[in-house]
């Protein structure tokens, strides 16, 4: 039989009144599994199953109670949501702000602080002593000058025509005496000074910050160098009564 | 509340009347028992699977559309069920044959209704078959389910159940005169 003729055999087959025609082919052993007997109904189970989902809406009903109660508990969190979430908003809100600001002020103040340096190197370069002592009072301004600034003003310092240049970087470099790098630097600048009066400066602007293992270096530094026995004299009483 | 269709009661189950899982229990209890009895040829199994088909039915009530008949959707859960209880015993009830061997051996008084030695053939015959021959035609003949619901449970066309009932007539018939032959 092809697919056709078996579809419409099966549907022949499958109604109660079929003929006996149609019980050819496969139609006695459909008939045999007729006779297959019937489960009947267990009342064992049916008790077993009404048991079971009597538990089941216990659970249930057991689980609503949580629920109203977990609910009250969220409604009472949730009121008390509003606040804390407006003092933590505020308080991010505040902290965004204060960072926007104070990246814009460490901005605006990095720029500044690269205007300075880049216009106190181009002032040390000229070739007018009184815009190189501007580079240097540009210098002193500057907050946090790095190194490149430093070597220039320490190279005015030992090289610079003009003594007022000089004179100039030294102050400038002053505050940054503490630096023993600096320190150290400067020192080994007394002996080559030609002009007795930056030698001395020197020397002042150094002995405050000097440590006693840096005083003989100092002082033997001076001897070399074009500043008086009388004016050393002087300098070396003054680190004594300092001591 | 006397709902008469199962469509009704289950619609009345899905909205929270779960009292009236008994009554489909009832009218349901002994198809599903048969199903999963001539799928395992265990009594016990089959009473346990059909509490858990009914369970599951109670738990996924929600899942339940009218549109599709109770009957057949309780049959696509029955199924599950079953391929589910295979999988946990794979290796126990992975030889369906063996079980029914051992169901009609000497030691193994069998049940009241089956002394009767054609029903042992046809059993014997209907073990030897595929699963899936043999899940249609315990549809289509033990639980007498009708081609449209058939195919509702199967997921195909009502011209294939046909079809898929007729070739697997067709196998269990080869089976049950080479057991018959093998007797004679």
């Amino acid at each position: 039989m092809n697919d056709e003729d078996i579809i419409k055999y099966m549907g022949r087959l499958k109604k109660p009144n079929h003929s006996a025609e149609d019980e050819g082919s496969v139609g006695e052993i459909w008939k045999k599994l007729s006779n297959q007997p019937l489960d009947h109904d267990d009342p064992e189970s049916q008790a077993r199953f009404a048991e079971r989902l009597e538990a089941y809406e216990q659970g249930l009903e057991d689980a609503k109670s949580v629920s109203v109660e977990n609910e009250r508990k969220t409604t009472r969190k949730i009121i008390a949501f509003p606040s804390s979430v407006l003092a933590a908003a505020a308080v991010l809100l505040l902290s965004l702000t204060s960072v926007i600001l104070y990246n814009g002020y460490r901005e605006e103040r990095s720029q500044s602080s690269e205007l300075q340096k880049l216009l106190t190197l181009t002032l040390i370069q000229q070739n007018s002593p009184s815009q190189r002592i501007d580079g240097t009072l540009f210098a002193s301004r500057i907050e946090t000058p790095d190194a490149s600034v430093h070597q220039e003003l320490l190279r005015m310092i030992a090289k610079d025509p003009s003594t007022n240049v000089r004179l100039s970087a030294i102050q400038s470099l002053e505050p940054h005496v503490g630096n023993s790098v600096i320190r150290e630097s400067l020192i080994e600048l007394i002996s080559e000074q030609e002009s007795s009066l930056v030698a001395v400066t020197l020397c002042q602007v150094i002995l405050p910050h000097a440590s006693s293992a840096e005083y003989a270096k100092i002082f033997s530094e001076m001897e070399n160098s074009s500043i008086s026995p009388e004016r050393i004299e002087v300098l070396r009483n003054s680190v004594q009564t300092r001591i | 509340m006397n709902p008469t269709t199962d469509n009704e009661l289950m619609l009345r189950v899905k909205g929270g009347e779960l009292e009236g899982l008994n009554l489909l229990f009832s009218r349901y209890q002994a198809m599903l028992t048969g199903y999963f009895y001539q799928q395992s040829r265990n009594h016990e199994v089959a009473k346990d699977l059909t509490q858990d088909t009914f369970w599951r039915i109670l738990r996924y009530r929600q899942s339940y559309q009218p549109k599709s008949a109770f009957k057949a959707w309780m049959f696509q859960i029955a199924r599950n069920i079953y391929f589910d209880h295979c999988k946990r015993n794979k290796g126990i009830f992975e030889n369906f044959e063996e079980g029914v061997q051992k169901e009609f051996s000497e030691e193994n008084r069998p049940c009241p209704h089956e002394k009767n030695d054609d029903i042992q053939l046809l059993n014997q015959a209907m073990a030897k078959l595929p699963e899936d021959k043999r899940e249609v035609l315990i549809l289509a003949r033990f639980e007498n389910l009708n081609y449209r619901e058939i195919a509702s449970i199967l997921g195909c066309s009502v011209n294939n159940v046909k079809i898929r009932v007729y070739r697997a007539l067709e196998a269990l018939k080869l089976n049950y005169h080479s057991l018959e032959g093998g007797k004679a």
